[in-house]
């Protein structure tokens, strides 16, 4: 390795950036600004209240014989009853606190169409999947049975709870959602909220239910703008593609990198420099980036380091694009002209600002052991969108999130490598 | 050797030549005639269409690596980073090239080329001669025993060109360099160069020393007089009329009347007789008389001049 050669050169390029002072402090203050202007708009923005699209699957068998069911609602006695179905009507009418907009657009499946369902929530037609298990109606006699335990009038007619559920009897309501979408956050603390009020009739006591979400959520709390940070700091990386290619083409079109070729320089140090170099820059920014973020209310806590790791991996991936893109282009115009047109368009499918459609590749499963590839994860910036946003806003460790940080990582492995063998091809043999 | 772009321009067509260990051999030829392509086949830059280079006897294709560092090569455009600063870019290039004691050779040739109270000024706040100056001396630093240099005088004036010219034949003496340097200017080629080649669309039209050139292909002088009125004016005409009943061939530029001779002497007298005889003496700028120059010999063998 040429270590000497690495470093003089390292130093030369990153010189090249700090020399132009006022090019310099844009570059360190364009993290502040942009995500600053973000801050901003959102620290005065409304809070969501647009319908939450939902589905629901009632597996609920409801009750019928041998036992004396009271139906609270109507205030009698009926034979045969599913509770789930007035359950779902009330979530079907809840609306925002102090406004008539409804919460929820309710997609009803039947509960053979379980398979349709997830694939809807995975390509985010639903937002959030409520399963109500078949033992819901029985849940709720449970229910009935612990509010008005001690009323002699229904101890009377009911025979003393006679064919009643155990007063321990709990029914479990699964939701289920991406837990990094605001909407999912708003929809699941919702649900939980009309369910408890359904099971306890408004008393204070909750029982015959339990509910599940898919994970655990550490969402309370948390503003708007925490939730696009994650994806704002993709884009923000994105943003540095069109300075890439313009670095690795400068020399090409200056010619000056003739003269490189005819030193003892490898191309492979050369290239290794620019990289280098580019990375000191990025170790520059993106503190830059996640302290502002701070400022704007993001919960300061060592997951920022985590993001911190992932934004590094992927500059990795975006500089391999960058050379890519250096050793195919025509010229260096031609070249940062697609940087510009390709880095915006990656970031919306990534999907840094809003849910893109993102089919699984049912096929990679069997590769993969269980794990599967989506169709537009051959982006390294998809998968970094992913892991930044549950890393960030989620409570797992970055460890439950190894799939996605593998395959970040190995896409920006491929993409850089594949950087530097079109690069050199292109630039460093004699045509 | 042969060069096609890929664009399909054949810059090269059959060019073949040999330079001797030790020598200033210059290319000399109009713009476009391939002098820049040609030096990118000697370094390995660009690939031949067709045809062998070797360079101390070994063919650069293969040995890069050692071959590389006995070459010095000063492209004609300027090759350096323009944000680091003069010494900076020496510094770099040194360690590029892997020299030991690079500080020593770096002030050795800052001496040598006066840049040594420039060197912590930024590369792109120089002048043109200067930066030439610093495109040189990268070439230099690790002390390489050809060198190959593409237009090294062009935006400097005849003075800095003399130091220039003065400094790199000392350090050709000094350290025994082979030189192969191209070029568009002849009294460059004329001056510098041991032998010359003259190239015209990508061929060698003639190979020799500058001297034995101007020899075989001119011989005699030229008488010029500049008229004080231009072609149009009466003077010019009448003056004109005169000398050709004399020296029929003459030929005329806007200002000046040239007359070839192989007796400068004889016709000299004749001439300024014949402009006293007719008082003309009042209607002549200047009489000169120069000798044939490389540029003369180009214009001999290709019909047209170095210059448009
Ligand atoms: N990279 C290239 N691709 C295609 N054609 C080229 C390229 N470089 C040079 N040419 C063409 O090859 C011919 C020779 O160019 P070259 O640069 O060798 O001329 P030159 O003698 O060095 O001229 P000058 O005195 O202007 O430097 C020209 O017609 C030029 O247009
Ligand atoms: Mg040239």
């Amino acid at each position: 390795m040429q270590h000497k050669m690495l470093y003089v050169l390292t130093i030369s390029f990153f010189k090249s950036f700090y020399r132009n002072r006022v090019a310099f402090f844009f570059l360190l203050i364009f993290p502040l600004i942009f995500v600053g202007v973000f801050g901003i708009a959102f620290q005065f923005s409304d809070p969501l209240n647009s319908p939450i699209d939902i589905g629901i699957i009632n597996n609920d068998e409801g009750v019928s014989n041998g036992v004396v069911i009271l139906d609270p609602f109507q205030g009698k006695i009926v034979s045969a009853i599913r509770f789930s179905d007035r359950f779902i009507s009330i979530i079907g009418n809840a609306t925002y606190p102090n406004n008539t907009t409804k919460l929820f657009n309710v997609q009803e499946y039947n509960s053979s169409n379980l398979e349709l369902a997830k694939s809807d929530l995975e390509n985010r037609r639903i937002l959030a999947l409520v399963v109500i298990p078949n033992d819901f109606s029985i849940g709720f006699l449970a229910a009935l049975r612990n509010i008005f335990a001690d009323d002699p009038l229904l101890q009377n007619i009911t025979k003393n709870w006679e064919g009643y559920p155990e007063p321990t009897f709990s029914t479990k309501i699964f939701i289920q959602g991406d837990q990094t979408l605001q909407q999912f956050s708003i929809a699941s603390t919702a649900l939980r909220q009309i369910t408890e009020e359904f099971f306890s009739l408004g008393s204070s006591k909750v029982k015959g239910v339990t509910i599940s979400t898919e994970s655990e959520l550490t969402t309370q709390g948390l503003t708007v703008f925490d939730y696009i940070f994650p994806g704002l700091v993709i884009f923000g990386i994105l943003q540095t593609l069109s300075a890439i290619t313009t670095l690795a083409m400068t020399d090409v079109e200056s010619g000056l990198l003739r003269r490189i070729k005819i030193t003892q320089a490898s191309g492979s140090t050369y290239v290794a420099s620019m990289i280098l170099s580019q990375l000191i820059l990025s170790l520059l920014q993106l503190p830059i980036m996640f302290l502002t973020g701070v400022m704007f209310g993001f919960p300061l806590s060592s997951r920022l380091w985590y993001g911190f790791v992932i934004a590094v991996i992927l500059m990795f991936g975006i500089t391999g694009i960058g050379f890519i893109l250096a050793g195919i282009a025509k010229n260096s115009e031609a070249a940062i002209g697609l940087a510009n047109i390709i880095s915006v368009p990656m970031a919306f499918l990534a999907g840094s600002f809003f849910i893109v459609p993102n089919p699984e590749l049912k096929w990679t499963a069997k590769l993969l052991g269980g794990n599967t590839i989506r169709v537009l994860d051959f982006l390294p910036a998809t998968p970094a969108v992913r892991l930044m946003r549950t890393i960030l806003l989620g409570q797992q460790s970055i460890k439950n999130s190894w799939f996605d940080l593998t395959l970040l990582s190995t896409l920006s492995g491929i993409y850089l490598i594949a950087g530097l063998m079109t690069y050199s091809k292109r630039h460093f043999q004699s045509q | 050797m042969h060069k096609i772009y890929s664009n399909g321009i054949h810059a090269v067509k059959g060019l073949s030549l040999e330079v001797e260990q030790g020598e200033v051999f210059g290319l000399l030829g109009p713009n476009g005639a391939g002098k820049t392509t040609t030096m990118n086949m000697m370094i390995g830059l660009l690939k031949p269409t067709k045809g062998k280079i070797t360079i101390f006897g070994k063919s650069i294709m293969n040995n890069g690596k050692e071959i590389k560092q006995k070459i010095g090569v000063a492209p004609q455009e300027f090759s350096f980073y323009s944000h680091l600063t003069v010494y900076e870019n020496a510094k770099l290039f040194a360690t590029l090239y892997d020299v030991k004691n690079c500080e020593r050779r770096i002030d050795e040739l800052f001496n040598l080329f006066e840049l040594d109270e420039i060197r912590h000024q930024r590369s792109d706040q120089l002048s043109g001669g200067q930066k030439r100056r610093l495109n040189l001396t990268l070439a230099l630093l690790h002390d390489p025993d050809l060198l190959i240099l593409d237009e090294p005088a062009a935006g400097m004036d005849p003075q800095s060109r003399a130091v220039l010219w003065s400094s790199v034949k000392s350090l050709v003496r000094s350290e025994n360099k082979t030189i192969v340097l191209a070029t568009h200017l002849m009294e460059v080629a004329d001056k510098l160069s041991d032998r010359i080649v003259i190239i015209d669309h990508g061929k060698d039209l003639v190979i020799d020393a500058p001297e034995e050139l101007k020899r075989k292909f001119g011989h005699g002088e030229t008488i010029q007089i500049h008229v004080k009125g231009d072609l149009a004016s009466d003077e010019f005409s009448l003056i004109k009329a005169k000398v050709k009943e004399i020296w029929p061939d003459v030929k005329n530029s806007n200002h000046s009347l040239q007359i070839h001779t192989d007796d400068a002497i004889d016709d000299l007298s004749k001439l300024l007789e014949l402009l006293k005889q007719h008082d003309l003496k009042q209607k002549i700028a200047d009489i000169s008389l120069r000798s044939e120059t490389l540029e003369d010999v180009f214009i001999k063998l290709t019909g047209r001049k170095l210059r448009e």
